[in-house]
């Protein structure tokens, strides 16, 4: 039990494979950090340490054997201690998607993506919280309690992957798949301040996975640092010949994208549209962010940005069509059993006529086509806030709290949204700390699989801009 | 309207103000976006099935950029 606690998920492989730390030591302390993260944030919906326990024994035993004849384990993870979002098929296991709506929500086979983590050699803590239905920005939850910033647990976590983002902060787990449908995972990596990657559309399968609006949804993975997010991407990124919807591209090596630097990298700054709600502690925080990356060899661009506003709306009207269809059933069934913010929320889609929904979809390559050609012949990252406001506290974003609510709701997911609709691949890193020591984040987007791109950049700000250590 | 729709498929909906909004949001959307003659040619508006988009997307992946030698 003495052994150092590994400050990130590259340093835990390291010191797994090494025996600097054991499995079973590390998720003993992984359980202590996942113990005290629970009482400050309520990240988790459950915490399951004999399974995690008994997991690491079996992992000791390979990573034993691999340094006796003296290879590398097959598992590029192996006795890493993970925890995702609570919607991803576990084999059977209870799945709750947030939600105590009383259905069958159990897959008999793993998610496509937390399987390959598995096989990788990870290991699981526990379930994470998430807005119900990942019907929410915010991080609520009435059924099963609201998950809480890491960072100060008057504030929001940001949601919808509320649990990933507290409990990775906490370093509860190394890293952490969400989902991202409109912000769902670079909002809450933002809020907390974490490095959270909404990939390309197609990018990572959702075989397996909880769906909101399939048109839309993505999985992503959060980390503490973009060496890290690189390590779990290698691993769950590419088809799995199940989700029609998922590329069959090679997969690039995320990992060595990290060392390439900035370097001749031209930096797009818009003029419309992203910075106009933001305040002006995010915009200085932006402008370091860039002075950063410029200082690295990068080159900034100014430009405008095509039609974004008008991409948000049609996100919406996609979203939310998709998410009444698809709950429906439930609602008709027992929609008395969700929570009465959630199931407004399920059941919006019936205000929007088909007609609109389907020109909304039928827009998107074309304005996709156009945002790519106007934008990325200019520049190759799009540098935006990820929120354009400081972290809202929990009170002010809650049921009941009046006008301001919608304002701030929109506002949360201003920067985001337009990329869900187009598919775009963007990426946010910590960008320093508020005058109220909450994290802010700045976004970077790129053209359809450039995450290698968002790496390097996101490895760039974060070594010329690191948090102050997050003490609980 | 979204009372009544709500009735005919049995499904509460508790806040057609804030329903409405974003049908209306997204209808204004599509006018702008029409209204823009350089975003949209005429004719390519009902082209697309989801395998278009995602073959669209891999389409537009593009060339790595200085310093990517992958």
């Amino acid at each position: 039990m003495s052994a150092t606690y590994p400050a990130s998920l590259l340093d835990a492989v390291e010191a797994l494979r090494s025996g600097a730390i054991s499995a079973q030591q590390l998720a003993l302390q992984t359980l202590e950090r996942a113990r005290r993260a629970q009482e400050r944030t309520n990240c988790f919906l459950s915490i399951e340490a004999e399974n995690l326990l008994r997991s690491a024994e079996r992992a000791d035993l390979v990573l034993a054997e691999t340094r006796r004849r003296g290879v590398a384990p097959l598992g590029a993870l192996q006795g890493v201690p993970l925890a995702h979002k609570d919607m991803f098929g576990r084999g059977g296991a209870l799945v709750r998607y947030g939600s105590k709506v009383a259905l069958d929500r159990s897959t008999p086979q793993s998610a496509t993506a937390t399987a390959r983590l598995e096989q990788a050699g990870a290991l699981e803590v526990g379930a994470l919280n998430m807005a119900e239905f990942a019907l929410g920005a915010t991080g609520h939850n009435a059924a099963y309690g609201d998950c809480r910033n890491a960072w100060n647990p008057d504030y929001i976590s940001g949601g919808s992957s509320s649990g990933s983002g507290a409990a990775v902060a906490c370093g509860a787990a190394f890293a952490s798949l969400g989902s991202d449908t409109g912000g769902s995972v670079r909002i809450p990596a933002s809020a907390n301040g974490l490095v959270g990657l909404k990939p390309t559309y197609g990018l990572i399968p959702r075989t397996g996975s909880m769906k909101l609006a399939p048109s839309i949804d993505v999985i992503g993975p959060m980390a503490r640092t973009a060496a890290d997010l690189a390590a779990i991407l290698q691993v769950v990124a590419g088809g799995d010949g199940v989700d029609a919807n998922a590329s069959l591209r090679p997969v690039p090596d995320y990992r060595r994208a990290i060392e390439q630097g900035v370097s001749g990298l031209r930096i797009g700054v818009p003029a419309n549209y992203f910075f106009d709600v933001a305040s002006d502690e995010i915009r200085e925080a932006m402008d370091r962010a860039l002075d950063t990356l410029l200082a690295a060899g990068a080159r900034r661009v100014d430009l405008s940005v095509p039609a974004v506003a008008e991409m948000s709306e049609l996100s919406r009207a996609i979203v939310y069509s998709e998410a009444t269809a698809l709950h429906a059933p439930w609602l008709r069934a027992c929609g008395d059993q969700y929570t009465p913010q959630v199931r407004v929320r399920a059941s919006t889609g019936l205000a929007i006529p088909a007609a609109v929904y389907l020109e909304a979809l039928h827009l998107r390559i074309p304005l996709l086509r156009h945002f790519v050609e106007a934008v990325f012949s200019q520049c190759d990252v799009l540098l935006t806030p990820t929120l354009p406001i400081s972290v809202p506290r929990r009170d002010e974003t809650d049921v009941g709290a009046g006008a301001a609510l919608w304002q701030i709701l929109s506002r949360l997911v201003h920067c985001t949204a337009p990329f869900n609709y187009l598919g775009l691949p963007a990426i946010t890193v910590p960008a320093g700390l508020d005058a109220r020591g909450l994290p802010m984040g700045a976004q970077y987007v790129a053209r359809p699989y450039a995450e290698t791109t968002l790496l390097r950049v996101a490895a760039e700000q974060q070594r010329a801009m690191p948090l102050p250590p997050l003490v609980l | 309207m979204v009372g009544g729709l709500a009735a005919l498929v049995r499904v509460p909906v508790l806040d057609a103000a804030m329903a409405e909004r974003i049908a209306g949001g997204a209808a204004t959307a599509i006018a702008a976006v029409h209204a823009s003659s350089h975003q949209v040619a005429p004719g390519v508006t009902f082209e697309c099935e989801p395998a278009d988009y995602l073959r669209e997307l891999e389409a537009l992946a593009g060339e790595p950029t200085p310093g990517e030698a992958l």
